[in-house]
C-alpha cells in the first residue's frame, strides 16, 4: 500500500493528526549500540554449536553410507566367510586334542612302553611298531 | 568464524562483494552459525522491531528485553525458516507473538509509559498541551481496542507496515487486515470526537 492509498484510509483529519503526533512517540535515547552487543553475546553460545555442528556435518552425513555398504558387503561376502570361519575352527579343533582326549587315551595304553611314549607325546605310528615288534 | 557474510551462499547466486545481502542470504548463512550475519539481521531490524514492541507493550525496558529475545527466539529456530520466503514477516511474526504473550501475562492494560515528548521547541504551550492532550486520548483510545485490532493499527499506523505484510505476520488474510484496520478507525474517530468538538 502507497502512501496514497495510506492517507485515503484515513480520513479524518484529527485522527490522522493524532496519529502522526502518536507515530514520534518513540523513545529516541534508546542505546542501540548496547542493545546490539547484549543481542549478539547472547546469541554467541548458540552460533558456535551451529558451526560445530556444520563442521561435524559432513561425517554424520556419511554414517548411514557405510552402514548400509557395510550390511551390503556382510549379505555378500557373510555365508561364504562363516563357512570359511566354521571349517577352520574345526581343522584346530582336531589338530589340537583335548586334554581329556589325551588323558583317556593315556589311560588306555595297554603297556608300559606305549603309556610313555603317549605321556612323552611321541605317539607315532612307528614308535608304536616298534613297541610292538619288541613286545612279540 | 564462518565464511564472509558477502560471499556465496549455498548453492544460491554469488553476491558480489559491493552488493548487500538480502535477509534470507544473511539467515542461510546465520544457519550455518555466522555470527557476522546474524549481527547484520539484528542491526538491520532492531528499531523497527523495538518500535512494534514499544506500541505494543508501552514500556521501553519491557520492549528492550522483548526484542533481545526475539532476536534470540529467532536464532533458535533458524533452521525451521523456509529460505523460499521473506525473512521480515517470519521475524516480526515471532516478536508480535511475543509481545501479545507478555501483555496477556501481565495482564496489562492502559499502563503505557509516557515517554519524553518530542514537540518542537517552537510551539506554544497552548499547541503543546492540545497535542499532549490529543495524544493521551488517542493511546487511551487504543489501549481499549480489541487485542488484534490494536496490533493491527499499531503495525500500519505508526510502524508503516502494509497490510500484506501484516497479514503474514499475524497469519491472516489481508482483507481480514483491512477490516480490523477500518473497524479500528472508527472505533478511534469516536473516540476522538468529543475532542475534536471541543477543540472546534
Amino acid at each position: 500500500m502507497n502512501e496514497e492509498e495510506r492517507q485515503e484510509w484515513i480520513s479524518d483529519p484529527a485522527l490522522a493528526a493524532a496519529m502522526a503526533e502518536l507515530r514520534t512517540d518513540v523513545p529516541h535515547d534508546v542505546d542501540w549500540d548496547r542493545l546490539r552487543r547484549s543481542i549478539n553475546g547472547s546469541a554467541e553460545m548458540t552460533l558456535v554449536k551451529k558451526r560445530m555442528a556444520q563442521r561435524v556435518h559432513l561425517p554424520k552425513s556419511l554414517v548411514p553410507l557405510a552402514a548400509a555398504a557395510t550390511i551390503a558387503f556382510s549379505l555378500w561376502m557373510g555365508p561364504a566367510w562363516l563357512e570359511t570361519m566354521r571349517q577352520s575352527a574345526e581343522l584346530q579343533a582336531s589338530a589340537d586334542p583335548s586334554t581329556d582326549q589325551m588323558l583317556e587315551q593315556a589311560l588306555e595304553a595297554e603297556t608300559d612302553a606305549e603309556f610313555e611314549f603317549l605321556v612323552s607325546g611321541g605317539s607315532r605310528s612307528d614308535a608304536y611298531l616298534a613297541i610292538a615288534v619288541d613286545q612279540r | 568464524m564462518g565464511s564472509d557474510v558477502a560471499g556465496p551462499v549455498s548453492g544460491r547466486s554469488m553476491v558480489s562483494p559491493a552488493a548487500e545481502p538480502t535477509d534470507v542470504e544473511l539467515a542461510i548463512l546465520v544457519q550455518k552459525g555466522n555470527a557476522q550475519a546474524f549481527d547484520k539481521l539484528v542491526g538491520r531490524h532492531m528499531r523497527k522491531a523495538f518500535g512494534v514492541a514499544f506500541r505494543l507493550l508501552g514500556q521501553r525496558e519491557d520492549a528492550e528485553d522483548l526484542v533481545q529475545e526475539s532476536f534470540l527466539a529467532a536464532l533458535q529456530k533458524i533452521d525451521s525458516f523456509d529460505t523460499q520466503r521473506e525473512f521480515s514477516p517470519w521475524f516480526y511474526r515471532i516478536l508480535v507473538n511475543r509481545c501479545l504473550n507478555a501483555r496477556k501475562s501481565k495482564g496489562r492494560r492502559s499502563t503505557v509509559e509516557l515517554p519524553t515528548e518530542v514537540i518542537s521547541a517552537a510551539a506554544s504551550p497552548l499547541i503543546q498541551t492540545e497535542r499532549s492532550e490529543l495524544k493521551s486520548h488517542l493511546r487511551q483510545a487504543m489501549e481499549l481496542l480489541p487485542e488484534r485490532q490494536r496490533t493491527i493499527v499499531s503495525m500500519f499506523d505508526l510502524e508503516g507496515f502494509s497490510s500484506p505484510e501484516i497479514a503474514e505476520v499475524l497469519g491472516i488474510s489481508d482483507g481480514t487486515v483491512r477490516w480490523h484496520l477500518h473497524q479500528a478507525r472508527r472505533v478511534l474517530r469516536e473516540a476522538l470526537e468529543p475532542f475534536a468538538r471541543r477543540k472546534a
